[in-house]
């Protein structure tokens, strides 16, 4: 008899009759649903949990997760998707439910630590949270006392919120946010700001008739999981997709069309386009004649013209007329009916053309930020801006709540941050920081980084270790985060933090043409307080004594101010009891109370306050179908531009309209590139010894199951992707005599790493490429870095340079998880980033990551995975870079645009330099 | 009723997220899978394609994994899902062979055979499998195959519908929709097993040390560049897959030749009898069944010892699954050892009812050498074992390793001449049976690619040195020939036939060996 024969007391019931099937168990059922045990089956054995929602906190698209909270264990059975969650609508990718992993990873750390011995030499102790707030507090106070408010830096890689820190940092009163923008996607974004003011793009996809991808939006983009739906459910109804990637992702694979061009020439093909559209007069003259500043833009670029639309589109023709389908053939590499194909492909699908483009082009290339403003320019001439299945800006299909007592803005300018140099840059000067402590513009004296890890991440990391090493140009660093990282090795402190299941955040994004509010929550606290527990703090719910960053910034700011003296501490009072700091319930109450618009009353319909809502659903659609929002009707008072005599609200551009030239360029000295135009990259193809060993690296494409460097720690991503070849064409292969599994010396322009081959046809000949995720590594045998995924490496002086070299790959270890023994992988990859040199774009500011590479066969004595770097020449090449830039300030004795954005702005007065 | 898949790789963006979400469903450990995406590449820059394609248990209506399940550890529920029930599964593997689908794996903490259930468990409450669910795509869409009103009933409505190796006529219960042919045929594109797009490559490249002098040679330079690849022939590759080891080894090869010579030496001696043997000899009365009783025993040790639950070998007999060759191969085993105890204690006490023992003893010997052809010709998933000339290999290869084991046996036992010529002529027809067997697989077409790509493996490929000088140079020629001069000539001394029965017993495992690593060497996802 086997165990489905077995007699059973009482089946549970079906959710549907008969053999139906639906995807979730109902929310009404979510505090008390019962199922089956996977593991006991076929024994029925029955399990019982709470289903609490919250947010991932892997990528940028915030999907909503559903914790299966296990009511005998207390423990997270599973987390699946939100079915309520707007964006994601109850879907993952491989990353949601192996959050899991993340929280019950053996490798976490679960107290906070305390470094004991000199810095980066590996000695921790444990600490209570009490010391820690109450060292890194004072120093904090010391620092404010004595006016060294520039000397606090905050530095975030993940956000995964939205203005809760900025707060805290207003209420400092520093001007101290810094971010991991400019090695993201300040590229992009100062494309699409300098035609909108606004710097992202809202593709609404899935009403799109032509798609157009820079990037690898089905598998790795800004808002993987919500676009990659979103894009196939177009594709479903006939829509076609255009990819344009020298690489094959796995997104160039599902689509139409496949543009694998030279890196660097994008903008060259999207210009051919925008002429072929100006040739075939496929252009939204209406739109176009009302919404492009031409005549500011006739003004500037031929004065000497008649001032009307007619003149302004024979304008356009003719600047673009060089930008043949045959010229950008020949300088893309990309066959012309290919091009012409998807040119064809948009200009039929009119204000039905959605793109998208975030890291790809725009953060490999000198001037990439040209990419995105040429990409828009499409949109721009066929009018699908801000159109059903077109593009549109980010900000209309994002909501950002407002915070409880915000405190203004501070007055103060950091040049760390924001140095002269870069007047427009989009946004921190981030991996800038060691040089410019190594140059002695200023010191750090308290610096958190936090789910940043700028060692590993940014190029050219041993100048950062180099920094942070350093006492007198780092005097306490603070490295918040949820596992170890490279970074967190050089910390004084090392304060574990929630994953995504494990902290509050509130955040919203534009992954559709809606606005929805998710609401990130500790699940194990949630469910605990429905239990009726109590938490004073977030850790005691949490494995170990696993922190969140707002009790921490709030406690935080609480003693850096004992007495009110400083006038931090009122913005961090009770509102019920001014004697105590503000609890989490009140923040997000206030919050969900009065600045979330239809909130309450949704919340009113099920008889449960705002708050109640947000922990019950976890997400809120606050609208949808945003589109025009420019054409909306505004009142005098209101920001807005008046177009055929009606005032509409238009955009955020300095004229609110789209700005063909852009005159903020024009006045920062930046006149030949005021208007969409190809600028020739680092590493564009002829600059290249081709005939020779030197080829264009790739390095920063991602994998559809990692996460930079925050899915070390989830053991079934890795095992499904650890190892971390050198793609190379064949025919590239060939020319310089490499098989695959052959070791490869990768020169660069500061040293060089050693990587193995693989041949694919999956690539651009005279491209080679590699992943960003892998070459972890660690310096301690047991700790330091996950054990799942980082090598154990040495790191000493050589020939006048670093030298880091694998002791071991990756290798089964002993823990409390069973699995940690069965580890079959041993690629732990190479750590490529140290090899690079920092390549400031002068406009954007964006790190331009692709690299001119020489191939060489390994050499004698060269091991797989070493990086050799020297320090000096990459400080040269720094210098180098920065001679191309053009310092402010700008008129008005500005040190930057006042329309252009930041993310922490100051006040109005700390503008003027 | 009948619960099924449709997983439309026009949506499927492989992502994985069904791999994982499957993983933390049923907590599955590493290094196996319920399910996983495979990777293909086609073409060649600036028309290259990846292609995707998810593997899983495809639910067939007639489960071969359930057919050959030796104790109903795997078995189909009237909703037509296939589950199983690790509290009965002894671990034979048997499954993992008999699957076309690669679905099944042994649970490394459990040691039990384990696959992609249909989230059953959920199913049971009114909800979709966790891949489904995940699924950023609806790529993977499950529902009552028989219920016209379901989506998934509209879908196989549709076209563009294919399924895994139709030609195992499984009755699978899963289709692709819109997929490349090439990356759900198991033979459509070439494993290049260097790791691919972003696995660990299986050689030690890491720990390769470029010290001089051979450090040069070592990166391939010269070596590549006189061959300069021809783009015109470029088959589509695996560029991402997981990894399936083979379930049997040297165990099973063993167990072969085991049951072979105890079955054989049987064979050999009630033929020894037609020649005119002494049927009252101390070696028909208690020395066969002796040496035959050894070598079932250690047949029986072999197989229990490869089972992955040796605890739970006797489930054979109490729960067996009367379908599954597996048992009735135990039965038999069990039959036959009856037979040689009672043989045995009758023999030594003297009685005269030998012969008996003898005929009886030869008719179910032929079956423990012959059932083992029954029950790979159970392993749908095994082409090559689905030979028709399997059972007459196994038969011949008893008749010459039971001459070869009887003529060895003549010093210790003194026997007569009548016993030699009998064992020598066995050997020469068994050796000869074995030559026909191997030519007429050599010589017939094959029925199937698998079967193809099996006996390319076993005759030129990896196991063409074991198979050729193994097991057709010692196994057959050798004896071939030894007997035959010793039957043929006169005065030839007895160690010459012998040395050919031990020619024979060698080369028979190098035969077995490479055919059942042969079998499992050709991929089935």
């Amino acid at each position: 008899m086997t165990a489905a024969d077995r007699p059973d007391p009482g089946r549970l019931p079906r959710l549907v009759p008969g053999t139906g099937l639906v995807s979730f168990p109902p929310v009404d059922s979510w505090d008390d649903w019962e199922e089956y045990d996977a593991k006991a089956w076929p024994d029925r054995v029955r399990r019982r949990y709470r289903l609490v929602p919250t947010t991932c906190f892997n990528c940028e698209a915030g999907c909503g997760l559903l914790a299966y909270v296990d009511k005998d264990s207390g423990g997270v059975r599973r987390f699946e998707g939100n079915p309520e969650h707007p964006g994601s609508r109850g879907r993952n990718c491989a990353k949601g439910p192996a959050t899991l992993n993340q929280m019950y990873d053996p490798e976490r750390i679960l107290h906070p630590l305390r470094r004991t011995g000199k810095r980066g030499e590996g000695a921790w102790e444990r600490v209570s949270w009490e010391d820690a707030l109450a060292d890194i507090a004072a120093r904090i106070r010391r620092a404010l006392e004595e006016d060294r408010h520039n000397e606090i830096m905050y530095h975030v890689g993940r956000p995964g919120e939205d203005g809760f820190t900025e707060r805290i940092l207003r209420s400092w009163g520093v001007d101290g946010h810094n971010s991991h923008t400019n090695i993201c996607s300040s590229g992009a974004r100062t494309g699409y700001a300098m035609w909108m003011g606004y710097d992202r793009p809202s593709a609404d996809f899935a009403n799109a008739r032509f798609i157009l991808l820079l990037s690898a939006q089905l598998e790795s983009g800004h808002y993987f999981n919500p676009h990659a739906q979103r894009i196939i459910e177009a594709r479903r109804r006939g829509a076609k997709i255009a990819t344009i990637d020298p690489r094959l992702s796995n997104t160039a694979s599902m689509s139409d069309f496949w543009l694998s061009p030279w890196p660097g020439t994008e903008a060259a093909m999207l210009l051919a386009i925008a002429s072929r559209l100006l040739e075939w007069d496929a252009i939204d003259h209406d739109f176009v004649r009302r919404w492009v500043n031409w005549e500011d833009s006739l003004a500037a670029r031929a004065p000497e013209r008649p001032r009307t639309y007619r003149s302004f589109v024979g304008l356009l023709r003719e600047t673009y007329a060089r930008y043949t389908i045959e010229y950008a053939a020949e300088e893309t590499g990309v066959d012309a009916e290919r091009i012409e194909a998807v040119a064809r492909g948009i200009a039929s699908a009119g204000t039905r053309f959605a793109s998208h483009t975030w890291r790809a082009a725009g953060s490999g290339n000198l001037g990439g930020w040209q990419v995105a403003r040429c990409l828009f320019f499409l949109h721009v001439l066929t009018g699908s801006v801000g159109t059903e299945g077109g593009t549109s800006p980010s900000a209309w299909d994002k909501f950002k709540p407002e915070h409880w007592n915000t405190p203004p803005p501070a007055g103060r300018w950091n040049e760390l941050i924001w140095p002269g140099e870069f007047p427009l840059s989009h946004y921190e000067m981030s991996y800038l920081l060691p040089h410019f402590l190594k140059e002695g513009r200023g010191r750090l004296e308290v610096y958190f980084t936090r789910v940043y890890n700028p060692i590993w991440t940014n190029p050219d990391g041993f100048t950062w270790i180099e920094a942070l090493t350093d006492p007198d140009r780092v005097g306490l660093h603070v490295a918040l985060t949820p596992t170890w990282s490279e970074s967190a090795w050089f910390a004084d402190y090392v304060l574990p933090m929630g994953v995504g299941a494990e902290r509050h955040d509130t955040h919203s994004y534009e992954t559709h043409a809606a606005r929805w509010l998710g609401f990130r929550q500790p699940v194990l606290r949630v469910a605990g307080e429905r239990e009726g527990l109590s938490y004073r703090r977030t850790y005691e719910a949490n494995p170990g004594e696993v922190w969140e960053e707002n009790e921490f910034w709030i406690d935080l700011s609480w003693r850096i101010d004992p007495d009110g003296s400083l006038g931090i501490r009122r913005w961090h009072r009770s509102p019920q009891d001014p004697s105590r700091p503000i609890g989490i319930d009140e923040y997000y109450g206030w919050m969900f109370d009065n600045s979330v618009p239809g909130l309450p009353e949704k919340a009113a319909g099920e008889s449960l306050t705002p708050l109640e809502y947000m922990r019950r659903y976890g997400a809120f659609e606050i609208d949808r179908n945003r589109y025009l929002l420019h054409e909306a009707a505004v009142s005098e008072d209101q920001p807005g531009v008046e177009v055929d005599g009606d005032r509409r609200s238009g955009f955020t551009s300095p004229s609110r309209l789209l700005e063909w030239h852009s005159e903020t360029l024009e006045e920062w000295d930046w006149p030949e590139v005021a208007i969409p135009t190809y600028i020739e990259s680092h590493v564009h193809w002829r600059k290249l010894d081709l005939e020779g060993d030197e080829r264009i690296l790739l390095p920063i494409f991602r994998l559809p199951t990692l996460i930079h460097t925050r899915s070390g720690n989830a053991k079934y991503l890795y095992e499904i992707s650890h190892g971390h070849p050198l793609w190379i064409n064949p025919i590239d292969a060939d020319q310089l005599g490499f098989a695959t599994g052959d070791l490869i010396r990768i020169s660069t322009e500061i040293g060089y790493f050693i990587m193995r081959a693989w041949r694919t046809e999956g690539l651009r000949p005279g491209v080679v490429a590699a992943s960003h995720h892998m070459g972890r590594w660690r310096l301690d045998p047991k700790m330091g870095n996950e054990r799942w995924s980082s090598a154990l490496v040495e790191i000493g002086r050589r020939d006048g340079g670093w030298l880091l070299r694998h002791r071991s790959g990756i290798e089964p270890f002993a823990s409390d998880d069973p699995d940690s023994e069965r580890i079959w992988w041993r690629d732990p990859g190479v750590h490529q980033n140290l090899a690079f040199p920092v390549h400031p774009d002068p406009v954007s500011g964006m790190h331009a990551w692709h690299q001119r590479v020489r191939l060489t066969p390994a050499e004698s004595g060269d091991r797989y995975g070493d990086v050799f770097v020297d320090t000096d020449r990459s400080h040269r090449i720094y210098r180098r870079w920065m001679d191309r830039t053009r310092p402010g300030p700008g008129p008005g004795g500005l040190r930057r645009p006042r329309w252009l954005t930041r993310p922490l702005p100051p006040s109005p007065e700390a503008y003027l330099a | 009723m009948q619960y099924g898949f449709v997983i439309d790789q026009t949506a499927c963006i492989g992502c994985h997220a069904c791999t994982v979400a499957c993983k933390t469903e049923h907590d599955v450990p590493l290094g196996v899978n319920r399910t996983w995406v495979k990777y293909i590449e086609s073409g060649t820059w600036p028309d290259t394609r990846r292609s995707f394609s998810v593997m899983r248990c495809n639910h067939c209506s007639d489960a071969p994994c359930v057919s050959i399940c030796p104790t109903g550890a795997l078995f189909r529920r009237p909703d037509g899902i296939v589950d199983f029930d690790t509290s009965l599964c002894i671990g034979c593997k048997s499954c993992m062979q008999a699957c076309p689908y690669d679905a099944l794996y042994i649970d490394p903490l459990d040691n039990t055979a384990q696959k992609c259930n249909y989230c059953v468990h959920r199913v049971e409450v009114g909800l979709e499998p966790a891949c489904v669910v995940v699924c950023p795509e609806g790529a993977i869409i499950s529902g009552d195959l028989d219920d016209p009103t379901t989506p998934i009933s509209q879908f196989l409505r549709g076209d563009g519908l294919l399924q895994r190796s139709p030609e195992q006529d499984t009755m699978p219960n899963l289709w692709y929709l819109g997929v490349d042919e090439a990356a759900i045929d198991p033979l459509g594109a070439v494993d290049p097993g260097d790791g691919g797009i972003w696995r660990d490559p299986a050689p030690s490249f890491m720990t390769v040390d470029l010290t001089p002098p051979d450090g040069r040679e070592k990166n391939g330079r010269a070596r590549r560049a006189s061959s300069p690849r021809k783009r015109d022939d470029h088959p589509p590759r695996v560029v991402y897959n997981t990894d399936h080891p083979m379930p049997w080894g040297w165990r099973v090869s063993s167990y072969f030749l085991t049951k072979g010579i105890s079955a054989g030496i049987v064979m050999a001696l009630a033929i020894s009898l037609l020649f005119g043997a002494d049927p009252q000899s101390a070696f028909a009365r208690w020395g066969a069944p002796l040496i035959a009783g050894v070598f079932l025993a250690l047949t029986g040790v072999l197989l229990v010892a490869d089972l992955k639950r040796p605890d739970r070998f006797y489930y054979l007999l109490t729960r067996g699954n009367a379908g599954s060759w597996l048992v009735k191969g135990a039965w038999i085993l069990t039959a036959q050892a009856a037979i040689l105890g009672m043989w045995f204690l009758f023999g030594l006490a003297g009685a005269g009812i030998t012969p008996v023992f003898i005929w009886a003893g030869a008719v179910v010997g032929a079956g423990v050498a012959g059932y083992t052809a029954f029950l790979f010709g159970q392993a749908e998933g095994r082409d090559l074992w689905q030979s028709r000339t399997l059972l007459w290999h196994m038969l011949a290869g008893a008749l010459a390793v039971g001459g070869g084991a009887g003529l060895l046996s003549v010093g210790a036992f003194d026997l007569d001449e009548a016993s030699q010529q009998a064992f020598t002529w066995m050997l020469v027809a068994g050796a000869a049976g074995l030559a026909l067997t191997a030519a007429v697989e050599l010589l017939s077409r094959h029925p199937t690619p698998n079967h193809a790509a099996g006996m390319h493996h076993l005759t030129r490929g990896a196991y063409a040195g074991e198979w050729w000088l193994g097991g057709q140079v010692l196994g057959v020629v050798i004896p071939l020939v030894l007997g035959v001069v010793f039957l043929m000539g006169t005065g030839v001394p007895l160690w010459v036939s012998q040395t050919g029965g031990m020619a024979a017993l060698a080369g028979i495992w190098f035969s077995d060996d490479a055919l059942v690593r042969a079998g499992q060497s050709v991929p089935l996802s």
